[in-house]
């Protein structure tokens, strides 16, 4: 206790220092004549008005013309007009200053960086970051925010099929940074964390997207921004400006995926498949079971033709019904249509001179492919008061209701008897339902249920119009600030974010439904000896739901220090922050015999046991209702500060202490410290640089320290608390074993960065350079669980790993002429990374054998990248049709022995793409527009989808099965091992043979945009603007290295096809 | 500068209050385990504390069950291999090593809490239930654990045969180590004795112990060492607590005696402490395997345990008849009818055959159709006697993992029992006193521990 209240008193004084040595520059003052003259001139050589600030006063220009005094050399002078860029120049002695102004129009880089907590123009930061404009946001269509940025940075990049991502975004900024905390960045909205469903974000309302990159830019976020930051800015209106009116509207398309190639059989293969496994008995113990459970529809054929249920003709009749099938279709026929988007959205925004204002309404409705529905409402309020000079208040408010509901079923979802089939048939000749045994035979519920039962059949193609599952959300998001001004340099700012997310999840299935039935069915209770029928679930549907409430809330209270004198620039802040979060969930019960008009429902007993009707065991319903809640409590104090000289020279710092809630661990463990130092140098402002080629060229270094922390990793042994349900007793159960010596992740980034533009300022562009060192990385390091015995691992600061990566971007306007421009941007990355340090206490006999795996997922060897892949040398079929590997160098199929043989493992590569980036070419002519843009993954590989006997017997059978070894003399045309029953003792040696290993080198069109613009300068009102759109979006392959056919971003080959969209943007 | 000084004030606040704002707990339902009640909570969490955490993979190495050919065909390499008693290496968790080793970290993390939390007056009834269930759970398990991974106690040679892990506190750094034999049981009789102090007579519920269950314990495991005089001791007091046996005629914990399903109810009178073999074993699933024929067969058509224990399907007999009110669940607990039998069988290895027969049949007359015939303990001698009274064990305790401790104890005793399995026209035999009788441990456990391996 004492130490923390020394650390208190410490930090206290910190604060004061800081404020008190910046005030005290300010104080001093001198008194000389040191006269400087200017003139200030457009581009075209016009002298301009405004008003000039130095040291001593602002004064006004007149007619071109400005004479200062400043106190002191080196000043810096600021120079302002309207409709111009300002322009600050270091003034070193008396004398003539001539200064040259840009129209405000015109797009140049003097764009502001949104840090979230502060902004500044880019060469007032060391860190590295990237900002991504509206512009480039509304290039594309469909997405959303974060996947329509893909492509407009350089550093970001999206991992796909990964375990890592799952529920994720995918979303990395400059590769991976842990082994295994989170690993995706953390989102900011309107400057504050957003912990929102990032699809709430309507992409047409944001201004644009900062990325913070290194850790100089992203350390003021604290402990989850290792990561980096991606920071969403959303439109706001302006002062003094007349209202404007925006609409935009548009349309997209998408044709259902191409299930026809997916690596599958057909129909006759597979069936003679099951015949052949049913003759083996494979299948005997299924079809005696005593619940009589499922059976697929070969299976059941062939079960009542041995047993004599069926005569020949009937059978000859049915095994052609199902022999001419091919699921593919019936799929795509029953259950998958076009996608179909529809965006609606106006937008009202102005301003007079005290207040501006925005309102926006935009309206998604999106129908899947599998005829899921999801709905979007977004309402957006935003105004800002100038209420005294020196006070601005701003509110904004955005209100999303967004409604999801389950389409149907996807392919390879229905499995009768546990099987896929390829001859799965939905509907019969006449267009009538087939029944599909779910977990129960139909002909055996049908003997059994004869007038006691409903239906106890399952009905694929109609059971989807008998189910509504959906979810309903409210998203209130909202911040409010006061901005006060208290000195030209100091002014404070308060800001509130307060976010409510209400969520509300129906699980519906009426009476008609095969869930509802079954259960009701389950739980009917007859007495043969008077044929009387009770329900303990009554007949009707089944209604679940349950609510979620998401609320957080954050203060912050900041000082900026923004103080320029002579040649010393100063800016900082310093400011604290408390976040809260909290999540409260229930179930609301189940209601049964639910019908929905007149609404009827009731509850029934869920505890007594009841006999089954079929296995006369005696359960319990049982749903039982839960209540979550959870609280995450952040403290945060952070500093930032920037110092210029002669805007040449930046030195600039960050610090920031971060507090938890964490659960299971000390107070004192609960405080982070970050910080990160930079230096930055503008060459081009030294009085030796020669301005011939590149122009504003600077450099900078920055190094810093972020963490990653994982809120369930905790150090003291932690217990869930829990009833009973039989017994009524109060239980606990440890469900995290304690570690106390467990320690928070760092990650140390170093990060340089150089940046140009050449002199007629066609191109601009920047090379970067980082390195990445995790440390005291969590992982899962394995321990001597006879202790606990619950888990094999446990979760130790052991891991290390370090990342490296280029950045090199560039835009480019090549032609200019006239109505025709064309310009182009590209973004080029190169990003490895590697385990540096990994704790095994099992040796095992090969270090490359721990790498023969899927590439799936983050798998830590020493030495190798983080996603690596190894795989076993191929040494072809044996005359037996039996895989082969290397054993010492020669072909053995002594798979025991070649796992312990290092000789017979070779590396293969990363599974994540090493070199990556993106291309967009912008031709204009005239009111048309053409964007195209490509991107590029290369240096990686994939696993490819493969045959296996086990997986062939269990029903999954992949299309190499035709090519399978079957006879002598086969294994010179084919590397397909023979099928085997009942067991093949090679699946997973075969499985994970170089074979299957492909490279996923690839280029692929992302969207090609085609805009028009109807020239409405001769229209009368109201149009001030208006243009068309269509274009494409969703990769179309151009290139990819293997030649085994797959699309590396498609590997079971249900390639996803092209969407289409057509817009209109109009503007009055 | 003095003017706006107030403006940090807030500040200060702020870092006050601070520590505060974080004491909010970061998921409501957590707790770390630190008072009486949340010890007891822990002994009460029947999922890890009772609920499928008894080795049971002897009972896959055991005679109790056949394969059908084809059933052997259609099963995991990992599957055919043990079943001919060529135990695959195996890995990390849901393994009989592992499934008893997590009641017995819960045991111990009750036990470190008490040290923390004083014996008083008002908690003195708590404080001792914890205290002796959490000896005897810990007990309990390493006993049948030993079953499981050890070999049969051997007077000789107890000093250095290998037990178990005597696994006494939390700390995973403390690595384990195998004790030897003679160690494990030392121990698990003074927790035993102790735990008898502590507990109440008769528990809340059958899922916690009671005095009655440690006796009962305390005979089993004299049973198993071959301390016949000991077993017969500890019976006697077992049976003082509880003798209670279902009436196979009629009986309110028996239901459904002709149905597919399990034919007693969960927590009947039989049961004197609750809790199920683990679920690591292949003949829980019940469709594939077949009792033995000749077992099945020996069943005489008056004892009604030959259609209320077992199903027939395609004329192979299934077991259907454990004491858990499930089928999926085998019974692992102790029972009174085991008790009767460590009785009767001890009374015939201490030459008191009449006794030994007469104690029987207080067992048989539950089991027969009211009027047959009992056993005429007239017509037995000492050795037809442990013949008999050993043919009825094997028939009443069916699938509960005891066979393969008598399995081993018998052979021990030179009883030279080989258990066969015919398979592709082969025979497959494990043979008496085998080291096959002692399975391997978890291979990652070996390795990072360094204890040797069976």
């Amino acid at each position: 206790m004492m130490k923390n209240r020394y650390k208190r008193a410490w930090m206290s004084a910190g604060i004061w220092l800081v404020f008190v040595t910046v005030t005290a520059v300010g104080q001093v003052h001198a008194q000389e004549d040191h006269r400087v003259k200017g003139t200030v001139h457009d581009l075209e050589g016009r002298p301009l008005n405004g008003r000039v600030t130095c040291s001593s006063s602002t004064t006004v220009i007149s007619n071109g013309v400005f004479e200062v005094n400043p106190l002191y050399f080196p000043d810096t002078i600021r120079v302002e007009s309207l409709g111009f860029h300002p322009v600050t120049r270091v003034v070193n002695a008396p004398g003539t200053v001539a200064i040259r102004m840009t129209p405000s129009t015109t797009q140049i880089d003097e764009v502001l960086i949104n840090t979230g907590y502060q902004t500044i123009s880019p060469n007032e930061i060391n860190g590295t970051v990237a900002l991504i404009s509206s512009e480039m946001i509304t290039t594309r269509t469909t997405g959303n925010i974060l996947e329509r940025i893909q492509g407009h940075a350089s550093g970001l990049t999206t991992l796909v099929g990964k375990q890592e991502t799952t529920g994720g975004t995918g979303v990395l900024v400059r590769g991976l940074g842990t082994l295994e905390g989170p690993i995706e960045p953390l989102i900011v909205l309107d400057g504050f964390i957003y912990d929102g469903d990032i699809n709430n974000i309507d992409p047409n309302t944001v201004e644009n997207v900062t990325l913070l990159k290194d850790a100089a830019a992203a350390s003021i976020w604290g402990a989850r921004a290792g990561n980096g930051v991606i920071v969403i800015t959303t439109k706001t209106g302006r002062y003094n400006q007349r209202m404007r009116i925006s609409i935009h509207a548009d349309r997209s398309f998408q044709a259902p995926p191409l299930l026809s190639e997916q690596y599958r059989v057909g129909a006759t293969t597979h069936i003679d498949l099951e015949k052949f496994l049913f003759e083996q008995g494979y299948f005997d113990q299924q079809i005696m079971s005593v619940p009589h459970g499922g059976l697929s529809p070969i299976v059941d054929l062939l079960a009542r033709q041995r047993d004599g249920l069926i005569s020949k003709d009937e059978f000859a009749q049915e095994m052609a019904f199902w022999s001419k099938q091919d699921a593919r279709n019936n799929y795509l026929d029953e259950f998958y249509t076009t996608a179909h988007t529809k965006n609606y959205g106006v937008q009202l925004d102005g301003g007079s001179e005290r207040n501006s204002y925005m309102i926006g309404v935009s309206y998604q409705d999106h129908k899947g492919s599998l005829y899921d529905i999801s709905r979007r409402l977004n309402l957006r309020l935003n105004n800002q008061f100038r209420i005294l000079d020196n006070l601005t208040l701003s509110v904004n408010v955005q209100f999303t209701h967004n409604f999801s509901k389950q389409g149907r079923d996807a392919y390879n979802t229905i499995r009768p008897g546990s099987r896929t089939g390829d001859y799965l048939a939905f509907r019969d000749e006449m267009g009538l339902p087939i029944p599909l045994d779910y977990q129960y035979r139909g002909r055996y519920t049908d003997s059994i249920g004869k007038d006691i039962l409903l239906d106890w059949k399952h009905y694929p193609a109609e059971e989807y119009n008998f189910r509504d599952n959906h979810n309903d959300r409210l998203d209130l998001f909202s911040t409010v600030g006061l901005k006060y001004i208290v000195l030209p340099w100091l002014s404070l700012t308060g800001n509130f974010q307060y976010q409510n997310q209400d969520a509300q999840q129906v699980i519906y299935t009426s009476q008609e439904s095969y869930v509802s039935r079954n259960l009701i069915n389950q739980y009917t209770q007859h007495n043969p000896a008077t044929n009387a029928i009770s329900y303990v679930v009554p007949i009707g549907g089944i209604y679940r739901s349950s609510d979620a409430t998401v609320n957080s809330f954050a203060w912050r209270g900041q000082a900026n220090i923004n103080h320029q004198r002579g040649a010393h620039g100063i800016k900082a802040i310093l400011g604290m922050e408390l976040r809260g979060s909290g999540t409260r969930s229930k179930t609301n019960g189940t209601m049964y015999g639910y019908h929905e008009d007149p609404l009827t429902y009731t509850q029934i007993d869920l505890h007594t046991r009841y006999p089954h009707f079929i296995t006369k065991a005696n359960t319990s319903i049982g749903a039982s209702n839960a209540i979550t809640r959870t609280d995450y409590r952040f403290v945060s104090f952070y500093g930032n500060f920037a110092y210029t000289y002669l805007n040449r020279y930046t030195i600039s710092g960050s610090a920031r202490r971060d507090g938890s809630n964490l659960f299971g661990v000390n107070t004192n463990d609960r405080w982070k410290p970050l910080w990160s130092a930079g230096v930055g140098w503008n060459i081009s402002n030294e009085s030796f640089y020669q301005e011939r080629y590149i122009a504003d060229l600077s450099l900078n270094i920055t190094y810093g320290r972020s963490g990653n922390l994982d809120m369930t990793k905790t150090a003291l042994p932690i217990a869930s608390k829990g009833t009973n349900r039989e017994s009524g007793f109060k239980t606990a159960r440890v469900t995290a074993l304690n570690n106390p010596e467990l320690r928070w992740e760092q990650l140390d980034q170093l990060s340089l960065r150089l940046e140009g533009r050449s002199k007629n300022g066609r191109i601009n562009s920047s090379l970067g350079f980082f390195k990445k060192y995790g440390s005291d990385l969590y992982g899962n390091a394995p321990y001597d669980f006879t202790t606990w015995a619950v888990a094999s691992t446990i979760t130790r600061n052991v891991a290390a790993m370090e990342g490296y990566g280029m950045e090199w971007d560039i835009h480019a306007i090549y032609i200019d002429k006239g109505k025709f421009k064309w310009s182009g941007t590209g973004y080029f990355n190169w990003n490895d990374n590697r385990t540096t340090a990994y704790y095994y206490d099992v040796p095992s006999t090969s270090e490359l054998s721990r790498l023969i795996v899927e590439g799936n997922k983050i798998n830590p060897v020493i030495g190798k990248p983080l996603y690596g892949i190894a795989a076993y040398r191929w040494a072809g079929l044996n005359t037996d049709g039996e895989p082969q590997g290397f054993l010492n160098g020669v072909p053995s199929t002594d798979y025991q022995a070649i796992s312990r043989d290092e000789s017979s493992i070779v590396f293969i590569g990363s599974a994540t793409p090493r070199y990556y980036g993106s291309m967009t070419n912008q031709i204009v002519y005239g009111s048309w527009r053409l964007l195209v843009g490509i991107d590029f993954h290369l240096g990686y590989f994939v696993k490819k989808q493969y045959f296996t006997s086990a997986g062939a017997i269990s029903g999954s059978i992949h299309k190499d099965y035709l090519d399978r070894w079957q006879n002598p003399g086969d294994e010179l045309l084919t590397s397909v091992p023979k099928f085997v029953y009942p067991n093949s003792n090679w699946d997973g040696f075969y499985g994970t043979t170089e074979l299957h290993t492909i490279p996923g080198d690839h280029i692929r069109l992302n969207y090609i945009n085609l805009v028009y613009g109807i020239n409405t300068s001769q229209w009368k009102q109201p149009f001030r603007n208006l243009e068309l759109r269509g274009g494409i979006e969703n990769g179309m392959l151009l290139w990819k290295k293997n030649n085994a056919g797959v699309d590396p971003n498609y590997i079971d080959g249900s390639q996803s096809k092209l969407i289409w969209s057509f817009g209109i943007n109009a503007q009055f | 500068m003095k003017r706006y000084s107030f403006l940090l004030l807030p500040l200060f606040f702020l870092v006050m209050g601070c520590d505060r704002f974080l004491e909010i707990k970061s998921d409501a339902k957590l707790v770390v385990p630190r008072s009486l009640e949340d010890a007891q909570a822990l002994l009460d969490d029947e999922p890890w504390m009772n609920e499928q955490r008894v080795p049971s993979r002897g009972e896959d190495a055991g005679d109790e069950y056949y394969f059908s050919e084809a059933t052997y065909n259609s099963r995991p390499e990992a599957v055919r291999k043990f079943y001919l008693w060529e135990y695959p290496e195996y890995f990390g968790t849901g393994n009989d090593w592992t499934s008893a080793y997590v009641p017995i970290y819960n045991a111990n993390l009750a036990l470190e809490i008490l040290e923390n939390v004083e014996r008083t007056d008002r908690n003195r009834m708590d404080w001792d239930n914890v205290k002796g269930s959490a000896l005897f759970y810990r007990a309990f398990y390493f006993f049948k654990l030993l079953v499981v991974f050890s070999p049969v106690y051997d007077e000789s040679t107890a000093d250095t045969d290998y037990g178990i892990a005597l696994r006494m506190d939390t700390d995973f750094n403390n690595l384990s180590t195998r004790a030897s034999v003679r160690e494990c049981y030392e121990q698990i009789l003074k927790d035993l004795s102790e735990a008898s102090e502590y507990l109440p007579d008769y528990s809340r519920r059958l899922t916690r112990p009671s005095k009655g269950a440690v006796y009962a314990l305390l005979s089993n495991i004299h049973h198993y060492m071959g301390n016949y005089e000991s077993s017969l001791e500890y019976a006697n007091t077992a049976l003082s607590y509880n003798s209670g046996l279902i009436d196979l005629n009629g009986d309110p914990d028996l239901l459904n005696a002709s149905a597919a399903s399990t034919p007693f109810v969960k927590f009947n009178k039989e049961t004197i402490f609750y809790a199920e073999l683990a679920n690591n074993f292949v003949f829980v699933n019940r469709n594939v395997s077949l009792v033995d024929s000749a077992l099945y067969d020996s069943f005489e058509n008056h004892d009604l345990r030959k259609t209320i224990l077992f199903r027939i399907v395609n004329g192979d007999a299934l077991f259907k008849g454990t004491l858990t009110g499930a089928n999926a669940r085998k019974f692992g607990g102790l029972s009174t009818g085991e008790i009767i039998l460590n009785k009767a069988e001890s009374l015939a290895k201490l030459n008191q055959p009449q006794e030994a027969v007469l104690t029987l049949n207080t067992l048989l007359t539950k089991r027969y159709l009211t009027g047959s015939a009992l056993l005429n303990p007239e017509e037995y001698d000492q050795q037809t006697a442990l013949n008999v009274v050993r043919q009825e064990r094997r028939k009443e305790l069916m699938m509960r993992g005891v066979r393969f401790s008598d399995l081993k104890r018998y052979n021990k005793e030179g009883a030279n029992i080989r258990v066969i399995r015919r398979i592709g026209g082969k025979e497959y035999i494990l043979e008496p006193n085998s080291g096959k009788y002692n399975l391997p441990l978890p291979q990652d456990i070996i390795e990072l521990t360094g204890m040797p391996q069976n």
